[in-house]
């Protein structure tokens, strides 16, 4: 196992190389010109000027130079600075990805608890009513686009309730005059995850159920699960002690994905609900031109794709024995 | 081995608990503009009456924006909206009032020399950065080196470089700056290359004290300062007590700000909205004011609350069409003219806008000292006309030919007009330039959709390359300027044609070159008046451009908000010096 663990880390190093030349070659084609977006429209900076700005960031570079001194930078731990925020990008990139990753694994464990036991009900009553709703359920939940099932809860609900709030994560003057209490502090910010971790958690959930859904009717149609039955166990023990169990196989194969996910944003969701979120600091990054900082988080989003196939692989090895790499 | 998984999870559930919380992020300052040279006036302005004094510190104002990223280094801020917390925690010498007459701020008195090239700033002696440190000259001088210097890369180097040795200074040829000194600890000195009445405006960058911010930096190395992450430490009426990156920023009254009797609001929290839901955040009381609003479902909303004022003004800019003169038929005054002619932009403002814009035919602010209602109403206008528009293409040899479009010499009357997609302005006007342009004067149109940032590639960043590629561009402007120079200077003069300069329609015209040189040497506002009308005056008849719309903009506000006035250039910031919270 560990050798095998090796060689996919191995593996690792040039497919996020050939990832980040990938992105840094697409950034350069981005139209736009970095100093001149940086320095705004109109800006009165002479030619000669910009020329030495750009010399001193190092522009000025052909390509490929300047593809290597990033790579350069970046094994000594050196993302770059970032103009929007005026600090480092691994200080920014750290700084947010906690903040998108509370709403993610709160969706996850809601979608979790609610797409198994859903999944379940509708392989083993496939086709009857309770399939047939969640049929169409899950098609509209996967279809709905993000910011317009955001805006129907926002209309629906903050506007009408007032302890859920429209946007943020907190309330900002009670931040500013410090909460009186822990408890105080998370309900403070567990009002505002509302909205977001439900949308999170309906566009989650769709996928979640059909996987279970799917891998529970192949499984019960397998001969030992026959047997079982034919044992005379009940039906609830056959489902939840034989069935499940081996029907978990591929939820766990989609759940590695799916926990490096849990540190990216989403940038519609975290854009209408005003979550300080790393999804919200990449569109900023993109809109302002700011290249180290949309170079250093698009080679972050491309990494956790990785580690997440990566984990995909070794949990499913880890499940079952019969699939671990010789 | 599903429980060494399972504790896995649970392991990274756990982690997930210690979330992170805010980044830090740094100071600074200023913003470039053009302004007037005339009137040095002392102290604070006009108020003075006996009940001002009455008004007392005091009140909490939650004003909703966009965006905070946190960068509040004045020398290094990009967003206009760290800009704000840089406005409210740095002084500058001087500011403006809402007329636009220069008032004093970290000096009390200041004077031009004979010859125009200097002026002399007299500081005021009792005056201490947030952290306790005297405010002097040399903090000035300090931080016009830091924008020369040759390592610096920030957007502001443009406010120190008509000084007196600022080329030599930046490009690392000396360390000598004469461009200014400071004379004793209270006197500063500036020194201009030529005697320009719009050298005054580059005297007002914030003061950054030397002892904190120049702790980091050397000559040629300035990276310490960009570096430098810990709150702002600044002169100015606020400190930045608190700051969650992209989600709020708040400011607490300086109780050592040098003018007790103004900036009477004690707290401002500075929060993030989003353009969608903000008129809720009003609306329910989470914010006190929205500030430029523009749009007319907003307006009428916040009309209709009965708590909610609202402060109404044009924009200090427009929405405007640039023509191509140096490439196609636009060159031509007259095709610029009759399609001037025929472009309906009432119509459009009150499609658009339903009313909440107004339209005009010069290039000025609205607030520019330049711009007087006599002389816009008997400057030439572009009154929506087809026949006119049709009889002076006629005239000029356009006519309609076999093609169905107009020719002249067998060749077609043809525009390339650059678009955007998804941009809701352009959705009402393409049509009507095909209706009036296109049917109405066939006139062939080649319309290119790009996005915003080829189209400043095409036109701006890479232009010499891409003359040939358009005929005509929209994009809008904001002008922040009360001195009209600027304005016309960058977008007009010849000296600013080619790749990364502002004379994007690429506009020549040796006399208005000459002219436009000419009065920015006239020291004295009054006398500057007529010749940049005049400058406009043949802008507008050439045609060069098109202005389309200045936008009716409005600020909503909480009614606890009084004596709150801002206008274009004025902005809440600066109005914050005289407006108070009256429960």
């Amino acid at each position: 196992m560990l050798r095998f663990l090796g060689k996919r880390i191995l593996q690792l190093i040039p497919t996020m190389l050939i990832i980040s030349l990938l992105i840094f070659i697409v950034l350069d084609f981005m139209p736009g010109d970095q100093v001149q977006a940086y320095l705004g429209v109109g800006s009165e900076v002479s030619p000669a000027r910009q020329e030495q700005i750009r010399e001193q960031l190092g522009l000025n570079e052909p390509l490929p130079v300047q593809y290597l001194l990033w790579l350069g930078r970046v094994a000594r731990g050196d993302l770059g600075r970032t103009n929007i925020y005026n600090a480092d990008v691994s200080d920014v990139i750290f700084g947010f990805i906690w903040n998108s990753f509370l709403l993610n694994i709160f969706a996850l464990i809601f979608a979790l608890l609610i797409a198994i036991p859903v999944g379940i009900k509708s392989a083993v009553k496939k086709y009857g009513l309770f399939d047939n709703f969640f049929t169409v359920f899950s098609l509209a939940g996967v279809s709905m686009p993000t910011f317009f099932f955001a805006l129907i809860l926002i209309f629906l609900f903050a506007r009408n309730i007032d302890w859920i709030p429209l946007n943020g994560m907190r309330t900002p003057i009670m931040a500013v005059r410090g909460y009186e209490s822990l408890w105080q502090n998370i309900t403070d910010v567990g009002r505002h995850m509302i909205l977001p971790v439900t949308v999170l958690t309906m566009t989650s959930l769709a996928t979640l159920t059909r996987y279970t859904r799917n891998s529970v009717i192949e499984v019960i149609n397998q001969d030992y699960i026959r047997t079982a039955r034919s044992k005379g166990l009940k039906e609830k023990v056959v489902i939840y002690k034989h069935a499940f169990r081996n029907a978990l196989l591929p939820l766990i194969t989609i759940l590695g994905m799916w926990v490096p996910a849990l540190f990216g944003g989403a940038i519609l969701l975290e854009t209408v609900f005003l979550w300080p979120g790393i999804g919200r600091v990449l569109l900023n990054g993109i809109t302002s031109q700011d290249l180290s900082l949309v170079m250093a988080t698009l080679v972050f989003y491309a990494l956790l794709r990785v580690i997440g196939n990566l984990l995909a692989d070794v949990s499913y090895g880890l499940a079952d024995p019969r699939v671990r790499v010789k | 081995m599903k429980k060494k998984l399972i504790l896995l999870l649970a392991l990274l559930m756990v982690m997930s608990l210690f979330l992170a919380a805010c980044g830090t992020d740094e100071d600074p300052v200023d913003e470039d503009e053009n302004g007037e040279a005339v009137e040095g006036e002392n102290g604070d302005d006009d108020e003075g009456e006996d009940e001002e004094a009455a008004h007392e510190l005091g009140g909490l104002l939650t004003i909703g924006v966009t965006e905070i990223s946190g960068n509040f280094n004045p020398a290094y801020y990009s967003s206009s909206y760290d800009g704000y917390v840089v406005d409210l925690t740095f002084q500058t010498l001087m500011n403006r009032d809402i007329d636009g007459n220069w008032v004093m701020e970290a000096a009390d008195d200041w004077e031009f020399s004979e010859d125009g090239t200097q002026v002399t700033f007299y500081m005021n002696e009792d005056n201490y950065f947030s952290d306790g440190e005297q405010v002097t000259a040399h903090d000035v001088v300090w931080s016009y080196k830091l924008l020369s210097d040759p390592s610096y890369t920030g957007r502001y180097g443009s406010i120190a470089n008509s000084l007196l040795g600022y080329d030599e200074y930046a490009d690392g040829e000396t360390e000598d700056f004469p461009g200014v000194v400071a004379e004793d600890d209270f006197t500063v000195v500036f020194t201009f290359q030529e005697p320009l009445r719009t050298n005054i405006v580059n005297t007002t960058f914030h003061i950054m004290p030397e002892h904190y911010y120049g702790e980091a930096m050397e000559y040629g190395d300035t990276e310490g300062v960009t570096e430098l992450s810990a709150e702002p430490i600044g002169s100015g009426p606020y400190l930045m007590v608190d700051f969650a990156p992209e989600e709020y920023v708040f400011l607490q009254r300086n109780m050592d700000y040098m003018y007790e009797d103004q900036f009477l609001v004690e707290e401002i929290l500075i929060q993030a909205t989003e353009m969608t839901t903000e008129m809720d955040d009003l609306l329910t009381g989470s914010v006190d004011l929205l500030a430029g609003q523009i749009q007319a479902d907003n307006i009428r909303d916040a009309e209709a609350a009965e708590n909610i004022q609202l402060n109404e003004y044009p924009r200090s800019g427009y929405g405007y069409i640039k023509t191509n003169h140096e490439f196609g038929p636009t060159t031509e005054r007259e095709v610029r003219q009759a399609l001037y002619y025929s472009f309906n932009l009432e119509e459009f403002v009150d499609e658009y806008f339903e009313g909440f814009a107004t339209t005009q035919y010069h290039p000025y602010s609205q607030e520019s000292w330049a711009v007087t209602d006599e002389w816009v109403d008997s400057i030439a206008s572009y009154d929506f006309d087809m026949d006119t528009a049709a009889q002076i293409l006629d005239d000029a040899g356009w006519v309609v030919g076999d093609s169905g479009y107009r020719e002249r010499d067998g060749e077609v009357l043809e525009l390339f007009i650059l678009t955007m997609p998804d941009h809701d302005i352009l959705e009402t006007l393409v049509p009507m330039w095909e209706r009036d342009w296109g049917n109405g004067l066939n006139i062939q149109l080649n319309i290119a959709q790009q996005d915003f940032n080829s189209i400043l590639d095409t036109v701006i960043y890479d232009s010499d390359a891409n003359v040939e590629e358009w005929s005509m561009f929209f994009l809008a402007t904001t002008i922040t300027s009360y001195d009209p120079h600027g304005t016309v200077e960058g977008s007009f003069h010849s000296r600013h044609i080619g790749s990364g300069q502002n004379n994007t329609s690429r506009y020549s015209n040796p006399e208005l070159d000459q002219m436009m040189d000419d009065a920015e040497r006239i020291m004295d506002q009054d006398e500057a008046i007529p010749v940049y009308q005049e400058i406009g005056e043949i802008l507008t008849e050439d045609a060069a451009f098109m202005p389309v719309y200045a936008n009716t903009y409005f600020d909503f506000y909480d009614e606890k908000l009084v004596d709150f006035e801002t206008h274009g250039i004025y902005n809440w910031v600066a109005a914050m010096r005289h407006a108070r919270i009256e429960e």
